[in-house]
C-alpha cells in the first residue's frame, strides 16, 4: 500500500522550485542591496543616502576559526571574501578660525597590483556624517551617502575638487550576513609609504587583532530605535568571543 | 468530496459526517505539512531552519488536534465528551464490491486504492493491529507482568540516580568552559577603541603633520614629511 501519492509530491516539488526561483532572484537584489546600501533598482540615482547603525568589536587573530564557526551558524549561508583599499580624502573648509569642520570623503576599491583588471577603475565613494549623540541607543547611528563610480583617472578629479588625502589603508577579510544585518571582518594593514602597496603591510593593530563590525542600513529619517534594539541583540549572540560596542570615535 | 447519502442506513447521521469530514481535513493538513517538510529536507544545506522547525511544531499541533477530537468523536459540536462511543458503535459495512477500477474512486484517494474489491476491503477494515506492533506490546506486556513489583521500584530509582548524575556532570562541564573562556580573553576593548580610530579619524596612520590642538597624538612615523599631493599609486599612472 502507498502511503503517499508520487505524483502528488512531485506537484508540490514543482511549485516550490518554482516559488524557490522567484525566492532567489528577490533574494540576491536584497543581499545586494543589504551590502552595499545601495539600491540597484534605481538606475536614474547617482547615490544612495541612508542611515547606517553599526557596533565595533576587536577579536585576535588566534580565534578567527572559531569565530567563523559562530557565524557559520548564526548567519545566511555563505560569505563574501574582499581585499578592498580605502582611502580617506578631506576638504579643508572656512579660515583658520574654523576648528576641523572639514569634509571628509572615502573613496574605496577593490585592491588589485594589476592596474588592469576590470574593477581597478570602479570606485565606492563615501561620506560618513557625524554619529548623532544620542545616550540612550545602543549603537552608533550616522548618515551615509554612498556612490559607485567609474573613473580612469580618480586621483586627478579629487585632486582637483580640493581634496587631499588623510590617510589609507588596504582591509581584507569577510562579509557574512543575516537578514539585514551584515557582520564584517577585517584584517586592517597600513602602508609605510602612502603609494606603494607591494612590500609587505604592516597591520594597524598592535596585538594582533582583527575589526568586527555589525551593521544595517536603514532609509534616511527612518524611526530607528526597533532596528537598534535588534541590532544590538544580534551583535550580543557573538559573546563571549567578541564584545560589540559603541566606541565613540568622533569624540576628541 | 462529495459522499453519498447515508441516511437511510444509518442512526446518526448528521454526527456521522461531520465527524468525518473533521477527521479528513485534520489529516489532509498533516499529511500537506509532512510532503512540504519532505520536499524540505532535501534541500540539504540550504534548508531554511527557522520554516522547518516551525513545520515541525505545525504538525505535531494537527496531529494532537486529531488525537483530542477523538474524545468528542471527532464532532466539534458534541457537548460531553463520549471517548469515542459514537464512531465505536458506527458499524461499517460495505454496501458494494467490484471488481472493476473506480475512476472516481481513484481520484478521491489519489490513486492509492483503484477498486473496492474482495482484497482491498478486509486489510481496511480489519480492527486487529499490525502484527509486528502486537508482538511488541505483548511483549512489554509479559515483562512488566514478570518482574517483581519492588524490583521495578529499585530500578526507577537506580534510572533516577544515573540521569542526576548525567546533570551534575554537564553543569560541571559548562562551568568549565566559562572558566577556561574568562581565563584567555578573545578581544581587547582597548585594541578596540584604537582600530576604529585609526579607521575613522586616521589616528596612527595619517600622513599629515600634526594639528594645532594639543592634545592630539601625533601621528606617527610621517611627521615633518610633506605630503604628497594626494598620492596616485603607482599601478594607476599610465
Amino acid at each position: 500500500m502507498l502511503l503517499y501519492s508520487p505524483t502528488h509530491i512531485a506537484l508540490a516539488a514543482f511549485k516550490y522550485a518554482l516559488d524557490a526561483q522567484a525566492r532567489a532572484v528577490e533574494l540576491t537584489r536584497e543581499f545586494l542591496q543589504r551590502i552595499s546600501g545601495v539600491d540597484e533598482t534605481h538606475h536614474g540615482k547617482e547615490y544612495e543616502s541612508h542611515l547606517e547603525l553599526i557596533l565595533y568589536g576587536s577579536l585576535k587573530e588566534a580565534y578567527k576559526e572559531q569565530f567563523y564557526a559562530r557565524l557559520s551558524g548564526l548567519c545566511d549561508k555563505g560569505y563574501r571574501e574582499f581585499h578592498e583599499h580605502e582611502l580617506s580624502f578631506s576638504l579643508k573648509v572656512g579660515g583658520p578660525m574654523s576648528m576641523g569642520s572639514d569634509v571628509t570623503v572615502r573613496l574605496r576599491r577593490e585592491f588589485h597590483s594589476d592596474a588592469f583588471h576590470p574593477t581597478a577603475n570602479k570606485w565606492h565613494m563615501r561620506y560618513i556624517g557625524t554619529p548623532e549623540p544620542i545616550a540612550h541607543c545602543p549603537v552608533i547611528v550616522r548618515k551615509v551617502i554612498d556612490s559607485v563610480v567609474s573613473s580612469n583617472n580618480m586621483m586627478e578629479f579629487v585632486k582637483s575638487l580640493g581634496l587631499r588625502m588623510d590617510y589609507e589603508y588596504i582591509t581584507k577579510g569577510r562579509v557574512y550576513t543575516n537578514g539585514g544585518f551584515k557582520v564584517i571582518v577585517n584584517d586592517l594593514r597600513k602602508t609605510e609609504t602612502p603609494g606603494k602597496y607591494e612590500q609587505g603591510l604592516k597591520p594597524i593593530s598592535t596585538a594582533e587583532s582583527l575589526l568586527i563590525e555589525v551593521a544595517t542600513s536603514l532609509p534616511e529619517s527612518a524611526d530607528y530605535d526597533k532596528e537598534a534594539k535588534m541590532l544590538r541583540a544580534f551583535a550580543d549572540q557573538l559573546r563571549p568571543l567578541v564584545k560589540m560596542e559603541k566606541i565613540d570615535y568622533w569624540k576628541k | 468530496m462529495s459522499y453519498f447519502d447515508y441516511s437511510h442506513f444509518q442512526n446518526r447521521p448528521e454526527e456521522v459526517k461531520q465527524s468525518l469530514t473533521y477527521m479528513i481535513t485534520k489529516a489532509s493538513e498533516a499529511k500537506r505539512i509532512i510532503e512540504d517538510l519532505i520536499y524540505l529536507l532535501n534541500q540539504e544545506e540550504s534548508v531554511p531552519y527557522p520554516d522547518m522547525l516551525e513545520k515541525f511544531t505545525s504538525v505535531v499541533s494537527t496531529f494532537s488536534q486529531l488525537q483530542t477530537s477523538f474524545r468528542r468523536s471527532g464532532i466539534p459540536t458534541l457537548s460531553q465528551e463520549d471517548h469515542g462511543l459514537i464512531l465505536r458503535t458506527n458499524v461499517l459495512v460495505p454496501q458494494l464490491l467490484s471488481l472493476e477500477p473506480n475512476p472516481q474512486l481513484q481520484e478521491t484517494l489519489e490513486n492509492r486504492v483503484h477498486s473496492w474489491n474482495h482484497e482491498v476491503a478486509p486489510v481496511y477494515l480489519s480492527t486487529k493491529g499490525t502484527p509486528e506492533i502486537e508482538n511488541e506490546e505483548a511483549a512489554l506486556e509479559q515483562e512488566r507482568q514478570s518482574k517483581a513489583h519492588d524490583l521495578i521500584n529499585k530500578q526507577i530509582s537506580a534510572m533516577n540516580k544515573h540521569v542526576d548524575a548525567l546533570v551534575i556532570q554537564l553543569q560541571a562541564l559548562e562551568k568549565l568552559a566559562t572558566n577556561e573562556a574568562d581565563a584567555k580573553p578573545t578581544y581587547s576593548e582597548e585594541e578596540t577603541r584604537k582600530l576604529v580610530r585609526a579607521i575613522m579619524n586616521g589616528d596612527t596612520i595619517s600622513i599629515r603633520p600634526a594639528k594645532v590642538q594639543p592634545q592630539n597624538v601625533p601621528p606617527g612615523g610621517m611627521m615633518g614629511q610633506q605630503p604628497p599631493v594626494p598620492g596616485m599609486p603607482p599601478m594607476m599612472r599610465r
